[in-house]
């Protein structure tokens, strides 16, 4: 765990996503979002 | 609306980085009144009132705890219909463009203060808790022996 943190703070998403580390931050949000019930969870909406 | 991700650094009192905190973030700039949001105002607790605090603790021997409520605004049940796209870097390939309907509040939301106050006092209020009348931020319960002051 403490080998995958990283010392720099991207400022896109194009850069995290090429960090582990980061791209593990992210997947640990979008978990709690699903804890927390943040959105419907069928799946998304097609908008027209 | 759009979503955004933000990037920090969790620091220890050293100064070294202790973990990587990635946030989503809804672009809240956005959002029309009446269309997607209504209510935003959350009253904060003010300065005078956390000090009567203290010192009616102090002089009723009540023992003060602090807390702190992880990722607060999540918990926020919103109201209006609010559809977010998907996490930059997350996508569906196959539907893209397809979008969320959110149910809690993000942050970045106008309301998303306004609904995390609603929840949990409407929570305090339902367990026979007393909202303040001058400061509204102050909640309180009167127990046989021992008294509970809340304070959001």
């Amino acid at each position: 765990m403490i080998g995958l943190l990283s010392v720099i703070e991207p400022t896109t998403v194009d850069e995290a996503l090429s960090d582990d580390g980061w791209i593990l931050a992210m997947q640990e949000e979008l978990n709690q979002f699903q804890r927390n019930d943040v959105w419907e969870q069928n799946g998304y909406l097609e908008i027209s | 609306m759009g979503t955004k991700w933000v990037f920090r650094n969790k620091l220890n009192e050293q100064g070294e980085v202790i973990i990587n905190k990635a946030r989503l973030v809804a672009q809240g700039y956005s959002q029309q009144e009446g269309i997607d949001y209504t209510e935003t105002f959350a009253p904060l607790a003010r300065l005078e009132a956390i000090r009567l605090l203290l010192s009616y603790a102090v002089n009723h021997g009540i023992i003060l705890y602090q807390m702190d409520v992880k990722s607060a605004f999540l918990n926020g049940v919103i109201e209006e219909e609010v559809f977010v796209k998907q996490p930059p870097g997350f996508e569906d390939l196959k539907h893209p463009d397809h979008v969320y309907k959110l149910k809690k509040s993000l942050y970045g939301l106008k309301q998303a203060p306004r609904a995390w106050y609603d929840r949990i006092s409407n929570f305090l209020i339902k367990n026979d808790f007393k909202r303040g009348q001058v400061d509204t931020t102050l909640l309180r319960k009167i127990f046989l022996l021992c008294k509970y002051m809340l304070m959001v």
